[in-house]
C-alpha cells in the first residue's frame, strides 16, 4: 500500500505538469480548431528561457516568469504568423495541421543553432523528500503541484468568470454564434494563444525542473503524453482535459513502475490509441464516430 | 405608411456561396413595430436572404442600410453594435452555457444594463426565469428557441432577424411562438422573419414578400397574400 | 565530385522509391500518414538481421540470418507489408484527418522507442551494422566499381518501381482509389468497397517503404534509431508535397529538389568551429519553411495530378468518330444487373425484420405486389419496396413507419416538406444510416443493413443534396468511374492490362462516355477538373455519371436544387432518357410544378410519415397534403 501511495504520489507530479501542458493545447485547439503539433516547442522553449533567466538572475521565480513569458510570446507569434493566416482563409484542418508540423521542425533547429543540440543540465535545488500527507515530495515537487493547483485555479476564474473567458468559451462553442453576438473572434483567438503560450512556457520550466536536463527536442517527446491527456479528456475542453491529465499522469507513473520507465511512450500510445478509437470525443463523452453516420 | 426611416432597407442584394447567386436583385423593407415576413417555396433563397442581411455571407451587389445608415458588407461582429440582431435557424444557442449565461453572451456588446434587460426579458419569456441555471443543452426545443429570440434582444435591437424560429417544434409550440413574436414587434421592434408555416405567417404578418427561385415575386399586407390564389399555386402546382 | 554524384543519385534513387510509396498513401488514397518513415526503418532493420548473421555479444538482435542479400530484400518487403497491415487494419476503419495521422503518428512513435529501448530486438541504440558491399562479393567488386553498381542496381529498382507507379496512376484502381480521396460518399453511392480498397493502397505503400529502407539499409550498411531520424521524415514529405502530390514525376521531381536542397542549400556556408550542428539545423529550417510555404501558397504542388486524357481518334470534324457497334454484343459485361456472385455472397437477410417498438403483430413479410395492394398496371412490379422503415435519433423520429413502393420503369416522387424525413429516408434506402426497423426490398431482395457499396453493385445509386462529383478528376474521369468492374479495378488488371485506353475503360466504354458527354453538353469539358465548373454543370456531370452507371434505380435527391429553367429541360430529358433505358427512378424534391411534370406517381411524407400516395392529380385537392405544405392554422 505504501508502494501504491508512492507511486500515487509521483503520478500527481507527473499529473501536474502534464495538466498545464495538456489544457495550454485544448486551449489552442478549442479556439482556432487546430491540433497544434508545435506545441511541445512552447515548452521547450520556456525551459530555455527560464534557464537563461536563472543563470543571470539566480532567481528560480524570475525564472518560472521568464518562461511563462516566452510562452506567451511565442504562442502568439505561431498564431499570427501561421495559425490565423491559415485559418482566416479557409484552409482545412489538414493543412494546418501539417504547417504546425513544418514550424515544429523550424522552431526545433533554430533552437539547435542557439544553443546547440546538447543536453543542458538544470539543477535546481529540489529539497530533500519528505512526508505531505501520505506522500512522499521534494519541495520542489511540492511547488510544482501547489503552482499547477494554483495556474489551474486562476485559469478556471478567467474561463468561467471573466468576459474574456466568456468569449472565448462562446468561440469555441459556436464561432458564427460567437460573431453574430458581436465578439471578434480573431482577437479572441490571438489572446486565447497567448494565454496558453504563458501556461505552456511555465509547464516546460517545471518539467525541466524535475527532469533535470533539457535539449531542444525534449518539448516533443513530452508532447505525445501530453496529446494523450488532451485526447483523453476530449479535444478543446478545458476541464475535462485536466481530469484527463490526472488519469494518464498517474496512469504512466504506475506502468513506469511497475513496467519499465523506457516504455512510458509507448504506454502512453496504447492508451492515445485505445481512446480515439474507442472513445474519440474522449472519456466523457458519448459518441462514437463512424466514417458515415 | 408613416415617412419614417425604415429601421431595415434593402435595396437590389444579390449574394450567394462561391458559385452562382443564389438570392439575385432582391428588395424590402422592414418597419419599427412590424413583422415583415418572408415566404416562397423551398429553395426560393430565403435563408441565404437572412445570412445575407446578418453579415455570413458578403454580398455580391446590392446594398443594407439599417436606420438609413449602410451597413453592406459589414464584418458580422459589427452589424450587432449597428442594431441587427440574428437568430439563425439551427445551432442558436451557446450548447454548454447555462441561460443566464447564454443571455449574457447576448448582451456582449453592451455597455451597461446586462442585468436589468436580463430581468426585462425574464419577464417576457418565464419559462427561462425558472431555468436559468440549466444549461442550454439540456433544454427542450420549445425553450431553446425561447432562448434564442431573448438572446438576439439582449442589445435591444432596431432589426431582429428569424430563420424559422419554430423549425423541428412540435406544432403546439407555434402559437407560443407567435404569441413572443408578437410582444416582440409591440416593442417597437422590426421583425424580419422566415418561416415554414407559411398561413400561419401571413396571418400574423403586416407585410410580407413572396420569394421565389431567389427574386422578388409578390409582395403584400399578411391579410392580403392570405386570400391571394397565386401564392397557393406557388406552392402546390400550376406555376412555376 | 564523381563521388558525390554517385552517392547523391543513389540516395536520390532510394529516396525516390519511398516517396512513391508516400504518394500512395498520401497523395492517391489521401491520408496523411505519420507512420510511414516506420515501414521504412523496419524494412532497412529487417533486411539487416537477415544478412548480418549472428550477433557477437553483447550486441543483441533477432534472427541474425545470413541470408543472400536478393534473398533478404523481399523478406523485408513484406514484413513492412505485415506492419502496415497491422496498422491500417486498426487505423483506417474509422479514422480520418487529424485522428488518423495522430494514431498513425503514435505508432511510429511506439516503433522507434521499441526499437531504441528494447535491445533484444534491433540492438537498441546500437543499431545493427555490417551489410557490407551486399553482392558485391559475389561480383568480385572492388570498392569504387561497387558504387557504381549499387547505383545502377538501385536505380534500376527504381525505374522498376516508378513503372509500376505509372502503371497504377493511369488503372482503373488508381483512379478509383482517387475517388476516395475526392469524395468518399459518392465513392460508396458507385460501389466503391472504401476500407478495403484503402487498406490495399495502405499495405501497398508500406510494402514500397520496406523496399526503400531494404535498400537504404545496403547504402548506409547500417541501422539504428539515430539514422532514423525526423530530418529524413520530413525532407520526405516536403518531397512530396512540394512535387505535387499524386503526381508520380512531381514526386520525383521534389525528391530531387529536396535532395538537392538539402545538400547544397548548406554547401557554402563554412562550418562553424565548435558547433557542428548549426549547418544540419538551417538545412531542417530550409526544409521546415519550404513545407510551411508551399502550404500556403502552393498546396498542390509544383506538378498538378496528371489527367487521364481522351486519346481515341476523333472524326475530322471534330465529332468523336463513334464505330458502328453491333447492338449489345461488344459493350462490356452489364455490371448493372446483379451477378449471380453477389447474390450469392450476401449471406440470406432475415425475413421479418426488427420487430417495430411495440407492435404486438409479427412484422410485415414481403408479398407479392398483387396480393393486396391496388396496382397502376397489373404486369408491373415494384422495383422497391419499403415496409415499416423507421429511424429514430437524436430526440426526433426521422421516419416513422413508413411504407411505400417504387414502380419498375416509372419516375416515383417523393415529396413533403422540410423536414419530413424524406432525405434520412433516402439515406436509409441507399445504406447510408441504418434503420432501426423495417425492410426494403430492391428487386425482391433485402437490401437494408448492407453497406451503400453493395447496395449500389447491386444497382441502386443515389445523387446527394449538393452535386457531389469527384473534383480533382476531369469531367471524363467522373463518368468513367461511374461503372463499378469489379475485374478491372483490381490492382493486377492495372499493373498487366495492355494499352492505355484498354486500362481505364474499354474502348467502347469510352466510346459510351463520349456519348454521353455529348448528350449532356458536356464534351468540351471532358478534360477540365469537375472541381472548376459552375453548379449546374456539376449536376448535369451527376447526371451523366448515372447515365453511364445504368442502374436499375436511381434516388435523385433534390436534383432541382438551384436549377436555372434551361437546365432544368435538360435534367426532365436526361429522366426521361432513364426511364427509357430501363432506370427507374426515385426523385426527392420541394420543385412540385417539376413532380407533376415527370412524376408517375407520388409519395409525400410531413414529419416522418407517408400522408399520401397517388398520382400527383390526387394530391392536388388532398387537404392534408395542402395543409402539410401550407401549414395548418392551430385552433
Amino acid at each position: 500500500m505504501h508502494e501504491v501511495l508512492l507511486t500515487l504520489g509521483f503520478g500527481l507530479v507527473t499529473a501536474a505538469i502534464l495538466s498545464l501542458s495538456a489544457v495550454a493545447f485544448t486551449l489552442e485547439y478549442a479556439v482556432t480548431n487546430v491540433a497544434n503539433l508545435s506545441h511541445g516547442e512552447i515548452l521547450t522553449i520556456g525551459a530555455y528561457a527560464a534557464y537563461l533567466v536563472h543563470q543571470s538572475t539566480g532567481s528560480a521565480l524570475l525564472a518560472a516568469l521568464g518562461a511563462a513569458a516566452a510562452g506567451g510570446i511565442v504562442a502568439l507569434a505561431m498564431h499570427t504568423a501561421v495559425i490565423d493566416p491559415f485559418v482566416r482563409r479557409g484552409f482545412g484542418t489538414m493543412p494546418t495541421f501539417i504547417a504546425t508540423l513544418g514550424m515544429s521542425f523550424v522552431i526545433q533547429n533554430v533552437l539547435v543553432i542557439i544553443f546547440g543540440a546538447a543536453n543542458v543540465a538544470y539543477t535546481i535545488p529540489q529539497g530533500a523528500p519528505h512526508l505531505v500527507g501520505p506522500f512522499l515530495w521534494t519541495s520542489a515537487e511540492e511547488e510544482i503541484i501547489i503552482s499547477a493547483l494554483g495556474i489551474t485555479a486562476v485559469l478556471y476564474v478567467i474561463i468561467t468568470h471573466t468576459k474574456f473567458g466568456k468569449a472565448l468559451r462562446a468561440v469555441f462553442q459556436n464561432r458564427d454564434l460567437a460573431r453574430v453576438t458581436g465578439i471578434n473572434a480573431r482577437l479572441v483567438g490571438a489572446a486565447t494563444w497567448f494565454l496558453a503560450g504563458l501556461v505552456a512556457g511555465y509547464a516546460g520550466f517545471i518539467l525541466a525542473e524535475s527532469v533535470g536536463s533539457f535539449n531542444p527536442y525534449f518539448g516533443f517527446s513530452f508532447f505525445l503524453i501530453t496529446l494523450t491527456a488532451a485526447v483523453a479528456g476530449g479535444l478543446g475542453k478545458p476541464f475535462s482535459t485536466m481530469a484527463g491529465a490526472l488519469i494518464v499522469g498517474i496512469a504512466l507513473e504506475f506502468t513506469g513502475g511497475y513496467i519499465s520507465a523506457s516504455y512510458e511512450l509507448a504506454f502512453a500510445f496504447a492508451i492515445l490509441a485505445t481512446i480515439i478509437l474507442v472513445r474519440p470525443r474522449g472519456l466523457f463523452a458519448n459518441a462514437r464516430r463512424t466514417v458515415f453516420e | 405608411m408613416s415617412n419614417e426611416v425604415a429601421a431595415l432597407n434593402i435595396q437590389g442584394l444579390t449574394a450567394g456561396y462561391g458559385g452562382p447567386p443564389i438570392i439575385e436583385q432582391v428588395s424590402l423593407t422592414a418597419r419599427r413595430g412590424a413583422i415583415t415576413a418572408i415566404v416562397g417555396p423551398n429553395g426560393a433563397g430565403k435563408s441565404t436572404l437572412l445570412k445575407a442581411v446578418a453579415g455570413l455571407i458578403r454580398p455580391i451587389a446590392g446594398r443594407v442600410f439599417v436606420e438609413g445608415k449602410v451597413v453592406t458588407g459589414l464584418p458580422v461582429e459589427q452589424l450587432i453594435r449597428h442594431g441587427i440582431a440574428y437568430v439563425p435557424q439551427v445551432a442558436n444557442v451557446f450548447p454548454d452555457l447555462t441561460i443566464r449565461e447564454n443571455l449574457d453572451m447576448g448582451g456582449y456588446v453592451r455597455k451597461s444594463g446586462v442585468r436589468e434587460r436580463i430581468e426585462q426579458l425574464f419577464l417576457l419569456f418565464p419559462d427561462l426565469r425558472v431555468a436559468a441555471h440549466r444549461r442550454a443543452s439540456t433544454l427542450s426545443g420549445g425553450q431553446r428557441t425561447m432562448l434564442a429570440l431573448a438572446r438576439g434582444l439582449m442589445v435591444e435591437p432596431s432589426v431582429l432577424i428569424l430563420d424559422e424560429p419554430s423549425a423541428g417544434l412540435a406544432p403546439r409550440f407555434q402559437g407560443l411562438i407567435w404569441e413572443r413574436i408578437e410582444q416582440i414587434r409591440s416593442t417597437n421592434v422590426a421583425v424580419l422573419i422566415v418561416e415554414q408555416n407559411t398561413r400561419e405567417t401571413l396571418r400574423h404578418a403586416q407585410w410580407a414578400y413572396v420569394l421565389v427561385l431567389g427574386q422578388n415575386r409578390l409582395e403584400g399586407s399578411g391579410q392580403d397574400l392570405l386570400e391571394n390564389d397565386e401564392v397557393v399555386d406557388l406552392y402546390v402546382g400550376r406555376l412555376s | 565530385m564523381i563521388q558525390y554524384l554517385v552517392s547523391i543519385l543513389t540516395e536520390g534513387a532510394i529516396f525516390g522509391i519511398m516517396a512513391l510509396g508516400l504518394n500512395v498513401i498520401w497523395g492517391w488514397s489521401g491520408d496523411f500518414d505519420l507512420a510511414y518513415y516506420g515501414y521504412v526503418a523496419l524494412g532497412a532493420y529487417m533486411t539487416l538481421v537477415l544478412t548480418i548473421g549472428q550477433p557477437t555479444p553483447p550486441a543483441q538482435y533477432i534472427l541474425g540470418l545470413q541470408l543472400p542479400y536478393l534473398v533478404a530484400l523481399p523478406v523485408a518487403v513484406v514484413s513492412s507489408a505485415l506492419m502496415g497491415l497491422i496498422v491500417g487494419l486498426i487505423a483506417l476503419r474509422h479514422l480520418r484527418g487529424i485522428y488518423f495521422s495522430i494514431v498513425t503518428l503514435g505508432a511510429v512513435y511506439v516503433l522507434y522507442v521499441m526499437a531504441g529501448q528494447y535491445v533484444p530486438l534491433f540492438d537498441g541504440y546500437n543499431g545493427l551494422s555490417g551489410l557490407f558491399n551486399p553482392m558485391g562479393d559475389t561480383l568480385g567488386l572492388d570498392y569504387q566499381s561497387y558504387q557504381y553498381f549499387f547505383l545502377g542496381f538501385c536505380a534500376f529498382i527504381f525505374i522498376l518501381v516508378f513503372i509500376f507507379m505509372a502503371r497504377v496512376s493511369g488503372s482503373r484502381f488508381g483512379l478509383a482509389l482517387r475517388s476516395l480521396r475526392e469524395d468518399e460518399r459518392a465513392a460508396a453511392a458507385f460501389g466503391r468497397d472504401i476500407y478495403r480498397l484503402k487498406l490495399k493502397a495502405y499495405v501497398l505503400g508500406a510494402a514500397f517503404g520496406g523496399l526503400a529502407g531494404g535498400l537504404f539499409a545496403a547504402y548506409l550498411s547500417a541501422f539504428n534509431p539515430s539514422a532514423w531520424s525526423p530530418i529524413e521524415a520530413i525532407v520526405l514529405y516536403s518531397a512530396v508535397l512540394v512535387g505535387g502530390r499524386g503526381n508520380i514525376k512531381g514526386v520525383v521531381l521534389g525528391v530531387v529538389l529536396m535532395i538537392i536542397l538539402v545538400q547544397e542549400s548548406t554547401r557554402f556556408l563554412p562550418d562553424v568551429p565548435g558547433q557542428p550542428n548549426i549547418v544540419p539545423a538551417l538545412r531542417e529550417i530550409v526544409i521546415g519553411l519550404v513545407l510551411v510555404l508551399f502550404l500556403r501558397f502552393r498546396p498542390q504542388g509544383l506538378l498538378p495530378e496528371q489527367r487521364y486524357i481522351d486519346r481515341l481518334p476523333h472524326d475530322r470534324d471534330g465529332a468523336p468518330k463513334v464505330d458502328a457497334l453491333p447492338p449489345s454484343d461488344s459493350r462490356t459485361p452489364d455490371h448493372s444487373t446483379p451477378s449471380a456472385r453477389d447474390r450469392d455472397q450476401m449471406s440470406p437477410r432475415p425475413i421479418p425484420p426488427l420487430p417495430a417498438p411495440g407492435a404486438a403483430a409479427a412484422s410485415p413479410v414481403y408479398r407479392p405486389l398483387d396480393q393486396d395492394r391496388p396496382v397502376v398496371t397489373p404486369s408491373v412490379s415494384a422495383v422497391l419496396v419499403v415496409e415499416g422503415l423507421h429511424k429514430h435519433f437524436g430526440g426526433v423520429t426521422a421516419v416513422d413507419r413508413c411504407s411505400f413502393r417504387a414502380q419498375k420503369g416509372q419516375v416515383t416522387g417523393l415529396i413533403g416538406p422540410n423536414g419530413a424525413g424524406k432525405s434520412t429516408a433516402v439515406d436509409l434506402i441507399s445504406g447510408f444510416k441504418l434503420p432501426d426497423a423495417g425492410t426494403i426490398f430492391f428487386e425482391g431482395v433485402a437490401i437494408q443493413g448492407l453497406p451503400p457499396h453493395r447496395i449500389s453493385r447491386l444497382g441502386l445509386i443515389r445523387t446527394f443534396q449538393t452535386p457531389r462529383e469527384w473534383p480533382g478528376l476531369t469531367v471524363l474521369e467522373n463518368v468513367l468511374l461511374a461503372r463499378w468492374d469489379r475485374e478491372q479495378e483490381t490492382l493486377w488488371r492495372g499493373l498487366i492490362g495492355f494499352r492505355q485506353a484498354q486500362r481505364v475503360a474499354s474502348k467502347s466504354e469510352l466510346v459510351q462516355a463520349r456519348e454521353i458527354l455529348t448528350e449532356f453538353g458536356l464534351d468540351k469539358l471532358s478534360n477540365e477538373r469537375a472541381g472548376n465548373l459552375s453548379g449546374g454543370q456539376k449536376r448535369l456531370v451527376e447526371f451523366a455519371r448515372i447515365r453511364m452507371a445504368e442502374p436499375r434505380l436511381v434516388i435523385l435527391d433534390e436534383p432541382m436544387g438551384g436549377v436555372n429553367p434551361v437546365l432544368g429541360e435538360r435534367i426532365v430529358a436526361a429522366i426521361e432518357g432513364f426511364i427509357a433505358s430501363g432506370t427507374s427512378v426515385i426523385i426527392v424534391e420541394h420543385n412540385l410544378p417539376f413532380i407533376e411534370r415527370v412524376a408517375h406517381h407520388v409519395i409525400v411524407m410531413s414529419q416522418g410519415l407517408v400522408i399520401a400516395d397517388g398520382p400527383f392529380e390526387s394530391l392536388r385537392s388532398n387537404q392534408s397534403v395542402i395543409d402539410a405544405y401550407l401549414g395548418e392554422v392551430p385552433l
